[in-house]
């Protein structure tokens, strides 16, 4: 049986151990393409104007999988750590997805709830397992290789490689690099380059390495969001208010780059946090991307040059 | 003494530069752009010239602008660079305790802050034309001015009028509201400068510290009205350097001399008597069907632009299209 996995939201985060997972349990996974003119265009088709793009996307990279797969994994991400929450759009995703005709494989979407138990992101999987098998220890040991896998990937991402070079088996960047950039947004804005608009590619191109959320642990950078005075209750808030708080203060970056995706309420608040709490009174050089479908390559590079230009010569 | 050649390709307009060691003008030309760059180059340097004759040896040439990727590649530039760090480069040279550039163009503005010679922040207006120079054009066409005198007339408004500026559509009906009201045109021009102003100091100017001295850059720093309307509305006095719609070009100079060029890239100014073809395809390479452009120098493939993986910079690449 072929399982396919859209290439999008929480895949560059946990791809293989979902790949790792399912191969145990003897199926054989395709990622959906990598975003590209026709997946675009079917998802703006068919998905409502008003979701951010990264939620467009889903509709795309599904169809994409339409007649290489017989079945489709997506799951509703409910919470990923104690009390708090995901956003509610990858909540909602599996409803939004069904609720439009789309002739596409079924689609499989357990739940991964972490906010009130431990072992929620377990029981997730033992649910999704429970489709393939009925023998409980055959889920179990493919837990267990699904979490080695994510156990490897993370290490790698420790090593400051970008989840693109491990995903892809290349390496794009090159070593002298004169200044460092963090990237605060979301795994599935910077690392599609659709949505990103290939920005890692060019601020390497530009000489700069650049850092993103995934290259550091991640409690730790929960930990570091704790310092809020009242507790962001989505995830993703803390993720974002997190990485920024730690890549300045522990200096790793010269500046940072916050990316917003248009029509994203949570993170246009959040940047506001970032700018009044961390950026502006110490003057951290900080700019701001917005990206949704009708972004222009050129007005990101001249954006991208004009802060990498300033950042130089700051120096 | 030496020289060097500054563009800034726009889509409005295209400016020329050539400037000596100092910084001093020595030619400066502003020309519509009228969607074809390289023509506006060409008619641009055909007026060189025929000023200077084709033996005018230039040391360096810097590009800047929408099109400069394009135009650097048709020219032979040496450094091809953005316009905000192009733009702080001549206002820093102009005044080099600048902390606050206003650059507003045609089709497009932005803010540079500058503290200490440095840049340290900037904005640029991303998708509203609210706040530039062809929001202006349009309105003073409406009201039968022509756009050189709108600022003269827009100064000598007794009562200006609140015109409410949040984007192009609405600024126009309410205008057209406020015309029917019977507001004297004086008035309802000014009002049109102060929405200009308010629009862009609550989009690109939102949350940046303005401080003087100030610089106000590119082709709406004509409109004596908006230097005004900005001067109101942040209480200070606002500098209009004398070319300061060459700023860009003056920019792209200075960069080109500072990158310290031994010999420049420069294809001389006789490439107007030549025959420049630009030819796109789309690439079927790969699912990301990026638009190439093949830039032909007398039917000779000079450059290419575009693609995504860099594999069609490199001109040997040429598979049977
Ligand atoms: S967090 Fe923002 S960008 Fe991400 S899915 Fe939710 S609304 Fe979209
Ligand atoms: S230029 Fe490269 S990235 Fe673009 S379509 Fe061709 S092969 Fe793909």
């Amino acid at each position: 049986m072929k399982i396919g996995i859209p290439r999008i939201l929480l895949f560059y985060r946990y791809y293989p151990m979902w790949k790792a997972f399912f191969e145990a349990l003897g199926l054989e996974v395709i990622p959906s393409s990598i975003t590209n003119k026709e997946i675009v265009d079917l998802s703006i088709e068919k998905s409502v104007s008003e979701a951010c793009i990264p939620i467009k996307l889903v509709y795309g990279h599904i169809l994409d999988l339409k007649d290489k797969v017989d079945i489709i994994f997506l799951p509703r991400i409910v919470g990923l750590e104690y009390r708090t929450y995901m956003c509610p759009k990858f909540i909602g995703i599996p409803d939004m997805i069904r609720s439009v005709d789309l002739d596409i494989p079924p689609i499989i979407d357990p739940t991964i709830d972490k906010r009130n138990s431990l072992t929620g992101f377990f029981k997730g999987f033992f649910e999704l397992g429970r489709f393939f098998t009925k023998n409980s220890l055959k889920i179990l040991s493919a837990y267990m290789e699904g979490l080695k896998a994510l156990k490897s990937y993370n290490e790698k991402l420790k090593r400051e490689v970008t989840p693109l070079e491990i995903l892809d088996g290349k390496n794009y960047e090159k070593d002298n690099f004169k200044i460092r950039i963090g990237i605060v947004g979301h795994c599935y804005e910077i690392y599609d380059e659709f949505i990103s608009g290939g920005m890692i590619k060019i601020l390497n191109r530009l000489g700069v390495k650049v850092l993103s959320m995934e290259m550091v642990d991640w409690k730790t950078i929960l930990k570091e969001a704790n310092v809020l005075p009242k507790k962001l209750f989505w995830t993703f808030g803390r993720e974002l208010y997190g990485t920024a708080r730690y890549f300045i203060r522990k200096s790793l970056v010269d500046g940072i780059i916050i990316v917003v995706a248009f029509g994203c309420g949570p993170d246009s608040l959040v940047r506001e946090l970032i700018e009044r709490d961390l950026t502006k009174p110490i003057d951290f050089p900080e700019i701001t991307i917005t990206v949704d479908e009708h972004s222009s390559e050129l007005g990101l590079i001249t954006r991208l040059e004009a802060f990498v230009d300033m950042l130089i010569r700051r120096k | 003494m030496k020289k060097f050649l500054g563009i800034d390709v726009g889509s409005v307009s295209t400016d020329i530069a050539i400037i000596d060691e100092k910084g001093n003008i020595i030619i400066g030309l502003y020309l519509r752009t009228a969607g074809d760059p390289i023509k506006a180059v060409k008619d641009g340097f055909f007026k060189i010239k025929s000023q200077f004759g084709s033996d005018l040896k230039i040391d360096g040439v810097g590009v800047t602008g929408s099109a400069r990727f394009l135009i650097g590649a048709v020219v032979g530039a040496d450094v091809i660079k953005n316009e905000i760090t192009a733009h702080a480069v001549a206002g820093l040279h102009y005044n080099p305790k600048v902390q606050t550039i206003i650059e507003i163009g045609g089709q497009d503005s932005k803010i540079i802050i500058i503290r200490d010679g440095i840049v340290v922040d900037f904005a640029m207006n991303s998708v509203c034309a609210a706040g530039t120079g062809s929001f202006l054009d349009h309105q003073a066409q409406r009201l039968g001015i022509p756009i050189e005198e709108f600022g003269d007339v827009a100064l000598r408004a007794q009562k200006p009028v609140r015109i409410a500026g949040r984007c192009t559509v609405f600024a126009e009906s309410d205008m057209i509201h406020k015309q029917q009201l019977g507001h004297k045109r004086e008035d309802i021009l000014f009002g049109l400068c102060e929405a200009l102003v308010r629009n862009y100091l609550s989009n690109v100017g939102r949350g940046k510290e303005i401080l003087p001295p100030i610089l106000f850059q590119g082709g709406v720093a004509a409109n004596k009205g908006i230097k005004v309307a900005f001067e109101r509305a942040l209480g200070t006095e606002i500098i209009v350097p004398p070319y300061f719609s060459l700023m860009g070009a003056i920019g792209a100079g200075l960069l080109a001399q500072e990158a310290n060029i031994r010999k420049s890239n420069f294809k001389g100014f006789d490439i107007v008597d030549q025959d420049i073809t630009t030819r796109g395809f789309e690439c079927k390479g790969c699912s990301n069907l990026c638009e190439i452009t093949n830039i032909f120098i007398e039917g000779k493939l000079v450059a290419r632009l575009g693609g995504r993986c860099g594999k069609w910079e490199d001109l040997e690449y040429n598979p049977s299209l």
